[in-house]
């Protein structure tokens, strides 16, 4: 029976697609449908959309349908060329942009969705806004908290509203009925206001008339603000805004324009003037200890809060990154040490040289053992494997964030048996771990070194867990490896609070642990030792707010390399 | 420009290019809108090439003696000017004879095709860039060839196009006035990059050229008062010579009387001193009159023709007379055209009296329309509306 699928991948993979004439596809990606794309297919595929990794571009990821004789194996689909049969865009424009890269053979579909592309971005822009402020607040601001209850006051939903108008190129002399908000977020400076630190104010006045509709030259505020600048072109902004909260001519707005505790008088022009800072700079780096900021960090708290959560959002991420991943000194930007050789533990398998010579008996592959010289069967692969052999599991978190540290790794005993089904079960991007650990490992080994301080801070101990106890989700081949954990009922320790993990812990031997401190466990976060990366695991979310989708993968180290004699 | 730059900060067309486009074999001419980044990719591959041939001999080409500052700008921030000479196109065909192992050029769709011709014989690999939609030359200044034919760039110098066409300079309301007006062309911008100002285009219509000519200077002479650089595009300089008259008119200044200079061409210089002298805040600039950074200092508007304007940009531009009898040239007035509405970074204004031209019934709908009439009425401040007192 013919099936037929519907999977998103990336532009880079399709194009290695074509060029290698083969790829393999997680079954998690594939939608299956029955030939004609129904709504429904489209609407799991917008949903996928928000669950791969985010892209900026419609060109970046192009649909694929593939075809397939007979039912899906669990895990990883391995499809060849032959087997697809339309690539559609994202969006009409993607189309042209991408027809006009690749082989002008390639007929590509219709788009799927043009307008409905839009929920999968919003989604996107929406995470690109927060993560916008997550980043911007800790470059300038420390207490999470305040961060929460800033945000809660403008609310969030208003600051992507007003975004929204904006994408969509409202200007704020254009809205109507909006909250105050929107005008400020769409606001831009169209009117010949003086360059000057009033001229802010006046921008501030200009958006708070078109919010009531009314005009603002020939106002009062407009008057006092043209009074202040003829007076002293120099003013600063404690002094504007001492004489908006005094001057009789400024009673009116300054009445109408609180927000809570907000002075809108006071974050509008600060918004307004921290975006054009931000904006003129050649990058953010350049300006970020702008004085401009302390002083505003200093004189305005409050509101200086509230523009910091705007400038995020209004940013994004894109913008912080750079410096936010300074701040966070992420692991990938330690210099690694040189590796030394180590013995080749995984073996791509041969080519059957008999079946290519036209023999016809069917013959397992075979993989040699490039170190040793010896051949490992894999139709019998519990020769292979000690009987008794102990092997780890390290959690990782899937919906991975850059930034994320390592606060915990959870440690499971596995059986012998259900190593050699993992084995037959993992994919290649699995494997690859599997030698980057192997290699790691040797190398821990041969320095005869403990793991870092604070991995053993980190760690946690020792409760028994049962796989289905654990957090488990995500795609692939991961999942495929958790759900055969859990056919077979093996019991895991999951270890937790660990207080001194031994270099050990990697070989898998015994371990102590001592639980870690508040404080430590800060610092650790902000500063994610180099160790952790050595040691190959990733983060576990402890809490929903770590992590997007706040899922878990499974990861298998290796087990101890094979001896001879059981490979014999 | 930002010389650097590192894959996470590349568009798809960008990442393309760097990481596949440029590494295959054969000539590349690199197809983009102004503001693509073309220039910022035809640095980076060369950069790329000397990682890998430290020794190979490389050369990059310009139209101008501007855009070689730009580069040699470049190559100095890359820390690789003193292995790569800049040269304007007659250096290379005049003065230097060399075989290069790389050519790079930019703006190739101004040079004449003997300057092609002469790349791809002396050179193992040539890598253009440019844009036929940009072509506003007929032939060059100095042999007097004709330029170019874009369609036959490819052929000349045997070369693979690489498109790219995100805009990363362009505001959404340009692109969607640019896109009106060239439909030909595939170009969009960076979508999700919310954070520039978005250009607010103002069609103006007045009840005479004189009212015409009065609003564009007093709001020119409002944007340049607080250090914006403000500019009056207008397509021929007989059309400058009236609008300079008109403007001398309205403010009670005697008109300028043409001088011609020893080319028998209208002395320029002469009339930005006869204005000058009657206290107009604005000077001509272009074939050696005027200057930018004068008029930045003295808070001078600027006047220039739209050829004049390419490859600038001001915070206002001024489009005057743009009815159905405006003139702008012979042969690329679309291009002409959108070369001069692409100039500004903030405010852009059309004004016109009669009815509109062609080009602007094609996007006016997306614009702010405006009666200049009625924005020249002294404004009386009792009529402000508000239920409380603001």
């Amino acid at each position: 029976m013919r099936n037929h699928f519907l999977t998103p991948v990336l532009r880079q993979q399709f194009t290695l697609f074509y060029r290698f004439g083969y790829t393999f596809v997680p079954d998690a990606l594939l939608i299956p449908f029955e030939g004609a794309i129904q709504q429904s297919q489209k609407d799991e595929l917008l949903k996928l959309l928000s669950q791969i990794t985010p892209f900026e571009y419609d060109e970046e990821y192009v649909i694929l349908h593939l075809q397939q004789e007979g039912e899906l194996k669990p895990g990883n689909t391995k499809f060849e060329i032959q087997q697809l049969t339309t690539v559609y865009p994202l969006s009409k424009h993607a189309k042209l942009s991408i027809s006009q890269k690749i082989d002008d053979r390639i007929v590509l579909g219709e788009p799927l969705f043009e307008s409905s592309l839009a929920i999968a971005e919003e989604f996107i822009i929406k995470q690109e806004c927060l993560k916008g402020i997550e980043a911007l607040w800790e470059i300038y601001l420390d207490e999470a908290t305040d961060k929460d209850q800033v945000l809660a006051l403008i609310g969030p939903e208003k600051i992507f509203h007003g975004l929204d108008l904006r994408s969509k190129g409202k200007k704020a002399s254009e809205l109507e009925d909006e909250e105050y908000w929107a005008y400020l977020l769409t606001y831009e400076r169209y009117d010949y206001f003086p360059k000057e630190r009033i001229g802010y104010f006046f921008d501030a006045g200009q958006l708070f008339a078109y919010s009531k509709e009314i005009a603002f030259e020939g106002s009062k505020l407009h008057n006092l603000l043209t009074q202040l600048f003829s007076l002293n072109q120099k003013l600063n902004f404690e002094k504007i805004v001492e004489k908006i909260e005094n001057d009789p001519l400024a009673a009116g707005y300054k009445s109408k324009s609180q927000f809570g505790e907000l002075k809108l008088y006071v974050l509008a022009p600060l918004f307004l003037f921290l975006k054009e800072e931000i904006r003129n700079a050649e990058s953010f780096t350049a300006i970020k200890g702008s004085p401009a900021f302390s002083y505003a960090k200093t004189t305005f708290p409050l509101e200086f809060k509230a523009a910091i959560i705007l400038l995020g959002a209004f940013f994004k991420f894109k913008t912080f990154y750079d410096e936010y991943y300074n701040i966070l000194n992420l692991d990938i930007y330690q210099a690694q040490p040189q590796l030394p050789a180590v013995k080749a533990f995984f073996k791509a398998p041969e080519i059957d040289t008999k079946r290519l010579n036209g023999n016809e008996k069917e013959e397992s592959l075979i993989n040699k053992d490039l170190t040793e010289g010896k051949e490992i069967d894999e139709a019998t692969p519990t020769a292979s494997v000690p009987q008794q052999m102990e092997h780890q599991v390290i959690s990782i978190n899937t919906a991975t964030e850059i930034g994320q540290t390592t606060q915990q790794f959870t440690e499971h005993t596995i059986s012998a048996d259900d190593v050699r089904m993992q084995e037959q079960t993992l994919t290649p991007e699995l494997e690859i771990l599997k030698e980057d650990r192997t290699v790691k490992k040797a190398l821990l080994k041969e320095r005869g070194k403990s793991v870092s301080p604070k991995t053993k801070k980190e760690s946690r101990v020792g409760k028994i867990k049962t796989i289905e106890q654990l957090d488990l989700t995500f795609a692939g081949s991961a999942r495929e490896l958790n759900q055969s954990d859990v056919q077979s009922g093996v019991p895991i320790i999951v270890t937790e609070a660990s207080e001194s993990i031994q270099q050990e812990t990697l070989l898998g031997k015994e371990q102590k642990v001592k639980p870690a401190s508040k404080t430590d466990k800060k610092k650790s976060e902000k500063q994610p030792s180099i160790n952790s990366a050595k040691k190959g695991q990733m983060s576990k979310a402890t809490d929903k707010n770590d992590s997007i989708l706040g899922e878990t993968l499974e990861l298998v180290t290796v087990p101890e390399p094979r001896s001879n004699s059981q490979n014999e | 420009m930002a010389w650097m730059i590192r894959e996470d900060q590349l568009d798809p067309d960008q990442r393309d290019f760097v990481n596949t486009e440029s590494r295959k074999v054969g000539n590349i001419w690199i197809k983009g809108f102004a503001g693509s980044g073309k220039s910022v990719l035809l640095v980076h591959s060369l950069r790329d090439i000397l990682r890998k041939e430290p020794n190979a001999k490389a050369a990059i080409i310009v139209f101008t003696h501007s855009l070689k500052d730009m580069f040699e700008a470049g190559l100095r921030e890359l820390g690789i000017s003193n292995k790569v000479p800049v040269m304007t196109y007659y250096e290379f065909v005049d003065k230097r004879h060399d075989f290069y192992d790389y050519l790079f050029c930019d703006e190739v769709q101004d040079l004449p095709s003997r300057v092609l011709y002469a790349m791809q014989t002396r050179a193992k690999k040539v890598i253009v860039a440019g844009d036929s939609n940009q072509s506003i030359y007929d032939q060059d200044p100095k042999w007097r060839d004709a330029t170019v034919d874009p369609d036959s760039i490819g052929d000349l110098i045997k070369a693979r196009p690489f498109m790219l066409n995100t805009i990363h300079r362009l505001t959404r309301s340009i692109i969607v006035a640019v896109q009106k007006i060239l439909p030909s062309i595939n170009i969009w911008g960076a979508k999700r990059d919310l954070t520039k100002v978005d250009v607010n285009i103002r069609i103006c219509e007045a009840s005479s050229t004189e009212e015409e000519i009065k609003y564009v200077y007093k709001e020119a002479k409002n944007g340049a008062s607080i250090g914006d650089t403000c500019a009056i595009l207008i397509p021929t300089a007989k059309l400058i010579i009236k609008f300079v008259n008109e403007l001398l008119a309205s403010e009670n200044k005697p008109v300028w009387n043409v001088v011609n200079n020893y080319y028998g061409k209208p002395d320029f210089g002469k009339m930005n001193r006869h204005l000058k002298s009657n206290g107009i805040k604005a000077q001509y600039i272009g074939n050696g009159n005027g200057s930018l950074t004068d008029a930045e200092v003295n808070r001078d508007i600027i006047i220039m023709t739209y050829h004049s304007s390419k490859g600038l940009d001001f915070d206002n531009v001024f489009i005057p007379f743009v009815n159905s009898s405006l003139y702008i040239g012979s042969n690329k007035v679309e291009t002409l055209f959108m070369v001069a509405m692409t100039r500004s970074r903030k405010n852009l204004y059309f004004t016109y009296f009669g009815y509109t031209h062609d080009f602007l019934d094609k996007f006016k709908n997306d614009c702010t329309e405006i009666n200049i009439a009625n924005l020249l009425k002294p404004k009386n401040p009792q009529k402000t509306v508000s239920d409380f007192d603001f």
